[in-house]
């Protein structure tokens, strides 16, 4: 890093910065008052607006979640899901790229546009529910696992990085009579702690956010992820005009919902915040080691 | 007549000639395979997966030409040819409908695709680590939240009396109607998307960028290049495979955006641009449980994205030297 | 690599012959257990399957409920339930119909005409008349008594495949649903400006200038907000407003002249009119400027602050609070002196409540449990709840000499959500000659009630309401294409001419694209459904 700055250069770097600046404004303020919002009482919030007389808010939204023991178990089982499709997710995807970039690869052509057809084209809901079902993953998590455990775009992305790795390396392996497994598990997988953790929390928070798979093949309420339980509350749902008996119902659940909208956002994405920076960590001593090649 | 002969002993001799090289390349590939056995080993899990997951379902999209039945099921429910199609294509907004989808996607890849590169190049010059690690972290933050949230927050800080109307109603003395002017739709459906995603989607390019080799930058200064010729000249070429793919992709799937965030964001005002296929299909077909008929407009959806990817493909792959996605 | 070939073809030829076969047979459903002439209680018990839902408060197997319980002993009927959370329901409930995972029956299984008509065309679900009239004498005899009932029950082809949900609250023009928006005016400000209740359209507008421009709430700041509402079909709506100007506005823009003719609301001159005044107080800065975008929430909250001199709700509690500050306005005259009020389009019943499927293989029994719902005294806890739980707060008490329900007070719980807890809300019939013999009002609609038999009853000039008509499904498919595109459009319409003003300028190419998005094939169509149901 011993890069001499010419004032030019100073000039670039220092509107980088202002620039940069600013987009983490743009970033944080909403997100700061979502975190206010979670505090406060809906009531006010929706006609002041955040207000920080002490008298205005209230830990309601937060009791209301914490109190309940669908939420502990939904977040366990989050926790669960996530962790697991995500070591699924991230092996078979590296295993699928790594002959993907290799040069003269019989049948790349072949095997990447079988995969690339499956992102058009889908037999929809229900031929899938019903092959989970035959497989009888109903209410098991391989359901949630498997189904989904094929992303065509994880795949492109790790094929990308695996081309990136100068080729020098696996030639000077296979003179020193090295073979594919020794050199794709002493090399290639050493050298892409980056690509791997990029994945890792692509596939991590996709599922931690996820709620409809959960929904169509997990009948049993204890198995249920947080976002389904929170959804529960959440959803308002819709009723027809002419029908009126239910309006008193909608008005409850709405006072309810509007109660933790906020708060649990905050519980919801708390720990995915909360991780993200032990990842980094990993993540920069993947960069150190691309860089050192 | 002799003539005629030589010539088809000579055609004869040509093909075989012609089987005899395909019989070569042939066992070429299988000697391929055997020798690098290892490979389809690792392939192999991904494809069976993709298989059975994938394929096999995919003869339910027959049911977009069929009167399905849940009685009867998937195979055999009755052909009803194209109606499900025509009662799609007749229906008398389809027009607007199709354009409103196609004009939202399309702008969006436009002013989606290039940020998330830029954010990269710009945080790839951030020299300190830990500011560049927390820089990072919040603008990845957003990620995490839900579509549900989102549209929650823009209706709050975009209403007549949100934060950013007490601004404007301050200098121009009137507020303006962002959520029930068609005309701020897109431009408001386009830039949450990117406050939302452009942090996280900038994570590849900064992984990509982490691979440049130092010496290349070292090398140009020496050569008097400025940051500006440096990221031109190094980084950007860098990037280049994987913007490629992002843009392919990214085009092909313009289609098929999601229907959540955009009827979330309806009001009764704002149909004419927030009314699209996706949200149109839910109305029309999901909410009366007609699963041909969103399998119809499904199909009609893909059909429309193959050939953009191929096109794209194409083009790309000209503009590339002949690095396309496949 | 050849072995690996084989298996993973032998993988998939199983797989898919597996999933070419597995529309076939229910293993849910119970199985035939042969019993005829059954009177309850059984002398063994057997088990039933039925799918329902559930509210997520509620307990989530329903035989924890007292109200089950109770069937159970008396019928010696075990339910095996599949119960599932009100906002997965309907996904889990087409699912398992599409997978042909069928249930004996669907309890509260909030099917609509269309999802009927296709389910009996499958053969999903099977015709219940014969059964009615072998096995229900409690049905039978709700259908003796409001023999309207019969013919709302029957689909086009002459068959009943569903049992429905009655509720009446007050009858005709006094039933609870002739008006769903109320107008709530603010009488603390009127009051201490020192103004009378408006009467005509012309009086309101000066009211509403008046709560703008003299600080009625007396904080100094012209914070008031004089006229509040949702812009979205509902109780929330003005539509009550049109009354002053002709026929009138509905929910679903129909309504039916005495002559029996059933218009299209929007289309009016008189709707124009409406919509002419409305621009006026939009003009004059007197509507909400939320209102066309506000959310329910957004609408509450400002409403519990007490900012609202004119807004529309089913029942003020909801927004401001069961409190003297707010009164329902009186229907106003409009320009021409005419006062009418538009009923809506709405009565407590609800078609596809519960339904037997095709898996069913003991009818009879079925039937006859179906039929304990309908017995007055048990319909009237399947819709409000209980008496009796020594476990929580009981909504009804058990008056045994008068074999009545009594409602016991509230104490401070949210009605709705003791009764999502403790009733079944499935098929049931309330008839209005039960209250006072077997189920006491409950308070709130009865207050409603006498709100509207007092105030609005009287300007009520239709004699008829459209009906709920059950329409082939040739129809629906045709009704719910145009609706889509109609409906949408006319609201939006109305919203930009309401702000802009430009309804008299723009109405004729307006009126062009209503019959260009099918307005008179819709009208056609509602129209021979009316005629049907005379």
């Amino acid at each position: 890093m011993n890069i001499k700055y010419t004032r030019m250069d100073r000039m670039i770097l220092t509107l980088n910065n202002i620039f940069l600046f600013l987009a983490v404004l743009v970033v944080l303020v909403p997100l700061v008052y979502v975190v206010l919002a979670s505090f406060m009482d809906p009531t006010v919030l929706l006609n002041k607006g955040i207000s920080f007389n002490l008298s205005d808010w209230s830990l309601k939204g937060y009791k209301l979640i914490l109190g309940n023991d669908a939420m502990l178990k939904g977040f366990i089982n989050s926790v669960l899901y996530s962790v697991g499709f995500a070591v699924v997710t991230v092996v078979v995807s590296l295993f699928a790229a790594y002959p993907l970039s290799v040069n003269g690869f019989v049948g790349k052509n072949f095997f990447m546009t079988m995969f690339i057809i499956t992102m058009f084209f889908s037999g929809g809901l229900i031929p899938t529910y019903l092959l989970v079902k035959d497989l009888g993953m109903l209410n098991t998590i391989w359901a949630i696992i498997l189904p989904g455990a094929i992303n065509v775009w994880n795949i492109i992305l790790a094929r990308t990085y695996f081309k990136g790795i100068p080729y020098e390396l696996h030639e000077a392996a296979k003179v020193d009579g090295a073979s594919d497994f020794l050199i794709f598990f002493k090399i290639v997988l050493p050298l892409s702690k980056p690509i791997i953790f990029v994945l890792a929390m692509y596939a991590f928070v996709g599922q931690w956010n996820s709620y409809f798979d959960a929904m169509i093949y997990l009948d049993d309420p204890n198995l249920h992820p947080l976002q389904l339980v929170l959804r529960s509350i959440l959803i308002q749902n819709s009723t027809d005009p002419g029908m009126i008996s239910d309006q008193l119902a909608m008005a409850e659940l709405k006072k309810l919902s509007e109660m933790i909208k906020y708060s649990s956002i905050v519980i919801s994405s708390l720990p995915l915040i909360v991780m993200y920076p032990f990842f980094q960590k990993y993540f920069e001593k993947g960069v150190m080691v691309g860089s050192l090649k | 007549m002799q003539e005629l002969i030589k010539a088809e002993a000579g055609k004869d001799a040509v093909i075989q000639i012609q089987s005899e090289k395909r019989g070569v390349k042939l066992s070429k590939k299988f000697r391929y395979i055997r020798e690098n056995y290892f490979l389809y080993l690792l392939i192999a899990p991904a494809i069976i997966l993709t298989i059975i997951f994938k394929y096999i379902p995919m003869y339910g999209a027959i049911i977009a030409f069929k009167d399905f039945s849940t009685i009867k099921g998937i195979l055999g429910s009755e052909w009803v040819g194209f109606e499900n199609f025509t009662k799609f294509l007749s229906s008398p907004n389809f027009g607007t409908i199709f354009m409103s989808t196609l004009k939202l996607s399309f702008y969006g890849l436009l002013l989606g695709f290039p940020i998330p590169i830029i954010l990269a190049l710009m945080l790839n010059q951030v020299r300190r680590a830990a500011i560049k690690k927390n820089v990072q972290l919040v603008l990845y933050a957003p990620n995490f939240i839900s579509v549900v949230v989102i549209v929650g927050m823009l209706f709050i800080f975009l209403s007549p009396t949100g934060p950013i109307n007490q601004v404007v109603t301050m200098l121009t003395g009137e507020p303006i109607g962002f959520l029930s002017d068609p005309d701020y739709f897109r431009s408001i459906y386009i830039l949450s998307g990117i406050w939302q995603a452009a942090g996280w989607s900038s994570i590849i390019y900064v992984a990509a960028l982490a691979n440049v080799d130092p010496e290349l930058h070292n090398a140009a200064t020496l050569d008097g290049a400025n940051i500006i010729q440096r990221m031109i000249h190094i980084d950007l070429p860098t990037l280049k495979p994987l913007m490629a793919v992002t843009f392919i992709l990214g085009a092909g799937g313009i289609m098929a955006i999601g229907f959540e965030k955009a009827y979330l964001m309806q009001t009764s005002m704002n149909l004419p641009t927030s009314e699209i296929l996706p949200t149109y299909v839910y109305k029309v077909g999901l909410q009366a449980g007609d699963y041909a008929y969103s399998a119809a407009v499904g199909l009609f959806n893909s059909i429309i994205n193959v050939i953009l990817l191929v096109v794209v493909n194409y083009i790309v792959k000209k503009l590339n030297e002949g690095e396309g996605l496949y | 690599m050849k072995k690996g070939k084989k298996i993973a073809t032998a993988t998939l030829a199983t797989l898919l012959i597996a999933s070419g076969c597995s529309n076939k047979g229910s293993e849910t459903a119970s199985k035939e257990y042969n019993l005829e002439d059954v009177s309850f209680p059984l002398e063994e018990k057997v088990t039933l399957s039925f799918m329902t839902q559930s509210s997520p408060l509620a307990p989530k197997d329903p035989n924890e409920k007292v109200i089950y319980q109770r069937l159970e002993e008396e019928t010696g009927v075990n339910i095996k339930w599949k119960n599932y959370t009100s906002d997965v329901f309907v996904e889990k409930r087409n699912l398992a119909m599409a997978s042909g995972d069928l249930p004996d029956a669907i309890i509260d299984a909030g099917y609509g005409d269309y999802d009927l008509l296709k389910l009996a065309k499958d053969g999903a679900i099977v015709p219940v008349e014969d059964l009615i009239e072998k096995y229900m004498p409690n049905l039978q005899k709700v259908l003796e008594a409001a023999p309207e009932y019969k013919a709302m029950m029957t689909a086009p082809d002459g068959h009943i495949y569903s049992f429905p949900w009655i509720e009446e609250l007050g009858s005709g023009k006094e039933s609870i649903h002739s008006v769903d928006d109320l107008p709530w005016i603010n009488v603390e400000w009127l009051n201490k400006l020192g103004l009378e209740m408006p009467t005509t359209t012309e009086e309101l507008k000066e009211v509403l200038i008046a709560f703008k421009t003299q600080d009625p709430n007396g904080n100094g700041k012209a914070d008031e907000i004089p006229m509040s509402f949702i812009n979205k079909p509902g109780g929330e709506d003005l539509a009550f407003l049109f009354g002053s100007f002709g026929l009138g506005e509905n929910w679903d823009h129909t309504v039916v002249t005495n002559e029996g003719e059933v218009t299209f609301t929007a289309s009016d001159e008189g709707y124009k009119e409406g919509i002419k005044f409305l621009n006026e107080l939009y003009a004059e800065g007197l509507i909400d400027i939320e209102a066309f975008e506000q959310d329910w929430n957004t609408y509450i909250a400002k409403g519990k602050d007490n900012r609202y001199g004119l807004y529309f709700t089913w029942d003020k509690a909801n927004i401001t609070g069961m409190n003297e500050k707010y009164d329902v306005m009186k229907p106003l005259a409009g320009p021409d002196g005419q006062v009418n009020v538009a009923r809506t389009n709405g009565m407590g019943f609800d078609r596809g409540r519960m339904v037997i499927t095709s898996a069913n293989k003991n009818l009879e029994l079925t039937a006859k449990w179906i039929d304990e719902l309908y017995d007055p005294i048990q319909s009237v806890q399947n819709n409000w709840g209980t008496y009796g739980d020594d476990k929580q707060q009981n909504i009804f008490e058990y008056d045994e000499a008068a074999n009545m329900l009594k409602h016991l007070p509230l104490e401070g719980t949210a009605p709705v959500e003791l009764r999502q807890k403790t009733n079944i809300g499935g098929p049931l019939a309330i008839l209005d000659e039960y209250y006072g013999t077997v189920t006491t009002k409950p308070d709130d609609a009865a207050w409603r009630l006498g709100l509207l038999k007092d105030v609005m009853v009287p300007h009520m000039k239709a004699e008829n309401i459209y009906p709920r008509v059950f329409f082939s499904i040739e129809d629906l498919d045709r009704l719910s294409a145009i609706e889509t595109d109609l409906f949408a459009f006319v609201m939006r319409k109305r919203a930009e001419w309401i702000q802009n003003g430009k309804v008299e300028k723009e109405w004729d190419s307006y009126l062009k694209e209503l019959d260009r998005l099918g307005l008179q094939d819709w009208l056609e169509i509602k129209q021979a459904g009316y005629d049907r149901n005379q």
